[in-house]
């Protein structure tokens, strides 16, 4: 069985208190606890974008470096995890956070915030959607500040609305409701995801996703999601 | 038993209303209930779609009531009739509020800007006034979750500071699962609820509010009641006959620990 954290920060790439983690101490703790591999979802967004300690960057500067702090986890962990790219990505259109999970450097590189900020949700979830194989998941969808996505899809149309929710958040589990985003998944049938949102020195390392099969890239990744392959960990199971 | 409705709009002030004080009298009576809480939108829809962005606020002040005046005239020996608000403001995120026991001079008190107001300017300025507050349809689509520290528990007493309650059904939806999830998430905060209608017209069916084991004279009265949960929630099943204190009965559980 493999194990897989979808939800892990560094402090590499992030805004004013997400995360203060290194990418060093994050390998430990993920090989520490049994992990085979981790997806970075380093902030991506407005709230990047609008944070003091990115004043004055170009968008080129900041994909740059959004792209080098991946590069620098997937250094650091060397053949012991797996690296891939993901983004905690925030928006004007809806407040709280979504996972972005297929995601290229390309598409980080050549991301037009002046479009995206500008879109209505649900167009900006359609653009996401049509820009390549990309998967979206709220993340804490009970989170004080999260918004109410309608998953009953009243629009019809599957690029209109997110893929699913994550339904386990293990760091932040007691201000999170994990169990009525759990019970939102199920009710509506779309996808739950899990990780640790493991974002400072000194929390525990705990959730993610148990396949049967290896995830060694973006493709295994996205395959696994989308044919709800795996089961939910929750706590610090191994 | 008695029942009231807690979430009510008539046309006279809500744009997204068609109910005229004489159907809601009609609709209401054929249901069996003792009286009704005029609960008509204050937002900017209202100040757009009904033609008041110009008035001043005085004027604003007598729109809005009147609403209320025409719905009480209408309901003469028929049905109680209580002023009520639902108010929409931007802070933190959009949201709407219940608001009963209101008069003129609440709002007036809320001034011309009121949408701007945040959540705990609002909900002083309601306790202020005597009233009590309740969030609107909490989960829906398109609302965002709002802390659970700015409400107050169920057996706290009452805090300037604090949301009364949400509305843990809210019968326009037609999702049951968006109310069960309010209801869960009322008994996992530790929330107070009541239930509405949300009656914008002949389309919707009355059957949200409060019970009582005894008649409710006045808006004050009606504060007390609430404050001492001295009613049961009008659930899809009905009345929790019986029931004197605000205990749920929950119809769905599907929120698995």
């Amino acid at each position: 069985m493999y194990k897989y954290d979808l939800h892990a920060l560094t402090s590499d790439f992030t805004y004013s208190g997400r995360s203060s983690i290194s990418a060093e101490e994050t390998v430990v703790a993920h090989i520490e606890a049994g992990y085979s591999g981790i997806v970075l979802t380093n902030p991506w967004g407005n709230k990047v974008f609008s944070d003091e300690q990115h004043a004055g960057k170009s968008m080129r500067t900041l994909g740059e470096e959004f792209i080098s702090a991946y590069e620098k986890l997937r250094s650091v962990a060397g053949n012991d995890l797996v690296v891939l790219l993901g983004a905690e990505m925030s928006v004007p259109s809806a407040s709280g956070e979504f996972l972005i999970y297929g995601l290229t450097p390309k598409f980080i590189l050549e991301y037009d915030r002046t479009i995206s900020d500008a879109m209505w949700f649900t167009d900006f979830i359609t653009n996401l959607h049509s820009s390549g194989d990309i998967l979206v998941y709220q993340a804490v969808p009970f989170a004080n500040g999260s918004v109410i996505i309608d998953l009953n899809g009243k629009d019809k149309h599957p690029l209109r609305t997110i893929d699913g929710l994550e339904v386990y958040n293990h760091c932040k589990a007691d201000v999170c409701s994990n169990p009525f985003a759990q019970a939102r998944a199920e009710y509506y049938g779309v996808g739950g995801i899990s990780g640790s949102d493991l974002s400072h020195s000194g929390e525990n390392v705990g959730g993610g996703i148990i396949t049967k099969s290896p995830i060694l890239s973006n493709d295994d990744l996205l395959t696994v999601l989308k044919s709800r392959d795996y089961s939910i960990c929750k706590g610090e199971e191994v | 038993m008695y029942k009231y409705e807690m979430h009510l709009h008539t046309a006279d002030v809500s744009p997204c209303a068609q109910a005229t004080p004489e159907q809601v009298v009609n609709a209401y009576c054929e249901k069996g209930y003792t009286g009704v809480n005029v609960t008509n939108h204050w937002s900017r829809e209202v100040l757009h779609y009904m033609n008041v962005e110009g008035f001043n606020l005085q004027e604003r002040a007598d729109f809005f009531m009147n609403g209320y005046l025409k719905m009480k005239e209408a309901a003469e020996g028929k049905l109680s009739v209580f002023c009520g608000v639902e108010v929409q403001i931007d802070q933190p995120a959009y949201c709407e509020f219940l608001i009963y026991n209101i008069d003129r001079d609440f709002i007036l008190d809320l001034g011309m800007s009121f949408y701007k107001l945040t959540q705990e300017e609002l909900t002083r300025i309601a306790h202020d006034h005597g009233c009590l507050i309740y969030q609107s349809h909490p989960f829906r689509d398109g609302l965002t979750i709002l802390p659970t520290d700015i409400f107050r528990h169920v057996d706290e007493a009452m805090s300037r500071d604090k949301v009364d309650g949400i509305e843990a059904i809210n019968y326009s939806h037609g999702d049951h699962y968006t109310d069960d999830m309010a209801l869960n998430w009322a008994k996992e905060h530790d929330l107070r609820t009541i239930t509405g209608s949300d009656y914008h017209g002949e389309w919707n069916n009355p059957w949200g509010g409060i019970y009582t084991e005894k008649p409710i004279n006045s808006q004050s009265e009606l504060i007390d009641v609430l404050n001492n949960k001295q009613y049961a929630l009008s659930l899809p099943d009905g009345p929790v006959a019986g029931v004197s204190e605000m205990h749920p009965k929950y119809r769905f559980t599907s929120i698995k620990r």
